[in-house]
């Protein structure tokens, strides 16, 4: 045995079954492993894609997603999708190929220094110097990757290492890197000014954010609403921690949360934060949010508590310890619940847009709606944020979206990634012509494992949210938005083998919905929309959260 | 601007000390001056304005090759 079969036995043993990768010079000891190994491989077309894939899976199973790749090209092609589970809190572990230990620091063939690209965005890295240190180096890797907060790991591979040979079973050698600390229980004290706040509050609010999803509380946490009778408003990665209509619902908040919930938040005189980080696309001008609320911040990773909204009450630790004594606490006050109830009335979406055009969030909540329980992935711009304020979700996992890296072309890949993490399920993914066109290769691994995802495109021929950004807060100065020279999409698709149902007008929505719903295999939906649509209600930056603009400003220049 | 000592225990693995010294430039402290006790204690002095101490603390404390952060004195 060497070091590359090794790795892949370390993986199978870690209850890994799938990879997915892109082979290459550095990494080929371990492309050679996978040839008589349990794991199955599934090559994307671009590393990227396959890093975006495994955190796509990773998103809906809740494992660690794995991606390999070889080094130089193929390391720094991952880094975006390594990047994107950082900020997201997505467990992954990429493997790079590295060049021979002898020719590292040589400037060699394909040599870049891996670690040090990716040190900034992940838990943590391993140069693997010894094969003797592999197994433990994996075994780490997947505690490291998935406890505590989630998060991005990589093991960098020289290629001398996965070749030499070891004994069958080799011994554990401890690696370099403390045990992972696994404290969890809240302090009680703490606990106890938290219920005590939970019980006084004339105005509290319930803030919910990726935490929920990510602790595995979710019906935990709906237990904890339906008891406290709190209004709740969810965080971008917070939307499904409630179902879509549930009565205690405002929405998501921030610079394009609804207007039920960010009124709700700025009134509220106490904030109780499950599983946030204070993201500034959340806050708005931060020291204007929530600006009469006690906080109480619930969260497992103690380098949030504090970081962006100093707390009145920390608990640091598991979400679901804090749940379980939360629920014996009294009711919100009635009176308050209603007001925001009404408000939730008063500002409803309205789907009555006039003309024959496709109405692109009416698609959304018709589509969605439709599909209930399917994953919906999501690009990144304007498609992005109202698939986040009109699509129906009944689970935050059904919700895969880039929050914190907000990474144009994440859509496809991750929704490949779904697709395997549940070969049954049904999986939508929401793009734009610009995301589209980001990680468009891999419509080829879509067609190649026969994965019936379903791509709705949202094509209003420009790069939708920078062009509502230019036209609002830079005069309509625009510069650089224009994709009216788009490719033939259903062209595109067709040379991937993949069929295309055009849309352009309203009238044909209903039917697209039902032929979605009914297709059995992949399917590209080019929806023709209006390139002038704006997201609504929008928070300009840094102003407060409660300064929400309906329509684009007579005279706003925020540069 | 304020002066701060941060007394850092680390694990002895490569990388430990760069990646902890890289982690308090990132979050926006500069590095005055550090100082190595070994390969497994480094006392490094940082200056920030308006930045939390606490919170660096935190991050550096979640870093898996530091054992434990001191706060020394502030100047
Ligand atoms: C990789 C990457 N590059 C640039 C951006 C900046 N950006 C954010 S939204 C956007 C436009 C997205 O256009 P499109 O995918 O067509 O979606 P739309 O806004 O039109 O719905 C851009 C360029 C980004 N988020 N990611």
């Amino acid at each position: 045995m060497n070091g590359a079969e090794l790795l892949t036995r370390e993986l199978e043993a870690q209850g890994v079954d799938i990879v997915f990768g892109y082979p290459g010079g550095a990494i080929m000891p371990v492309y050679d492993a996978l040839v008589d190994s349990r794991l199955a491989h599934v090559l994307t077309r671009h590393e990227q894609g396959a890093a975006l894939a495994a955190n796509g899976y990773a998103r809906v199973t809740g494992r660690a997603g794995v991606c390999l790749a070889t080094s130089g090209p193929g390391a720094t092609n991952l880094v975006t999708g390594i990047a994107d589970a950082f900020l997201d809190s997505v467990p992954l572990v990429a493997i790079t190929g590295q060049v021979p230990s002898p020719a590292m620091g040589t400037d060699a063939f394909q040599e870049v220094d891996t670690i040090g690209i990716t040190m900034p965005i992940v838990k943590h890295s391993w140069v693997v110097r010894d094969v003797r240190d592999l197994r433990d180096i994996v075994r780490r890797a997947f505690v490291i990757a998935t406890s505590g907060r989630p998060g991005p790991v990589v093991i960098d591979l020289p290629k001398d290492v996965a070749v030499r040979a070891v004994a069958e079973f080799p011994e554990l050698r401890p690696a370099t890197a403390r045990e992972p600390r696994i404290d969890v229980a809240p302090d009680d004290e703490a606990l106890k000014q938290a219920i005590d706040l939970l019980t006084t509050a004339n105005r509290p609010v319930v803030l919910a954010g990726a935490g929920v999803a990510l602790s595995g509380c979710v019906d935990a946490f709906r237990a904890f609403a339906s008891d406290y009778r709190a209004p709740v408003v969810t965080t971008l990665h917070g939307v499904g921690v409630l179902p879509t209509g549930d009565e205690l619902l405002l929405g998501m908040l921030g610079m394009h949360g609804t207007k039920a919930a960010n009124l709700a938040v700025q009134e509220s005189d106490l904030l109780v934060c499950m599983g946030v980080r204070f993201d500034d696309r959340a806050t708005g001008r931060l020291d204007e949010f929530a600006p009469d609320a006690a906080v109480v911040h619930v969260d497992i990773d103690p380098a949030e508590i504090g970081k962006r909204r100093r707390p009145t009450v920390a608990l640091q630790g598991d979400l679901g310890a804090v749940l379980h004594r939360f629920v014996a606490g009294s009711p919100a006050p009635e009176s308050w619940l209603a007001r925001c109830d009404a408000r939730r009335r008063e500002h409803a979406w309205r789907y009555g847009a006039p003309g024959e055009g496709v109405h692109a969030p009416r698609l959304i909540r018709d589509l969605t709606e439709a599909t209930r329980g399917a994953t919906i992935a999501c690009d990144v711009g304007q498609h992005q944020m109202w698939v986040a304020q009109h699509g129906v979700f009944e689970r935050p996992e059904h919700h895969l979206t880039s929050g914190g890296l907000g990474t144009m072309g994440f859509g496809i890949p991750a929704a490949i990634g779904a697709q395997f993490a549940q070969p049954d399920g049904s999986v939508i993914v929401f793009t734009g012509d610009g995301s589209f066109m980001m990680n468009v290769q891999e419509l080829a691994t879509i067609r190649r494992y026969d994965l019936p995802v379903k791509i709705v495109l949202l094509d209003n021929s420009c790069l939708g949210l920078v062009r509502q950004w230019q036209e609002c807060f830079f005069d309509r100065r625009y510069s650089a938005i224009d994709l009216s020279d788009n490719p033939d999409f259903s062209a595109v698709a067709a040379s991937f083998g993949i069929p295309t149902l055009r849309v352009t007008r309203d009238g044909e929505v209903a039917d697209a919905v039902r032929r979605i719903h009914r297709s059995t295999g992949p399917l590209l939906v080019w929806v023709t929309i209006d390139a002038r649509e704006n997201v609504w209600p929008l928070v300009p930056p840094d102003l407060a959260n409660d300064r929400m603009l309906e329509e684009v400003p007579k005279c706003l220049d925020t540069r | 601007m304020s002066r701060y000592t941060l007394i850092v225990q680390l694990v002895d693995a490569p990388g430990a000390l760069v990646r902890a010294l890289s982690l308090v430039e990132r979050r926006g402290f500069r590095v005055v001056d550090a100082r190595t006790e070994g390969a497994s204690s480094v006392t490094v002095e940082v200056e920030a304005a308006g930045r939390s101490l606490l919170n660096l603390k935190r991050q550096l404390e979640n870093l898996w090759d530091v054992e434990g952060v001191a706060i020394g004195g502030s100047g």
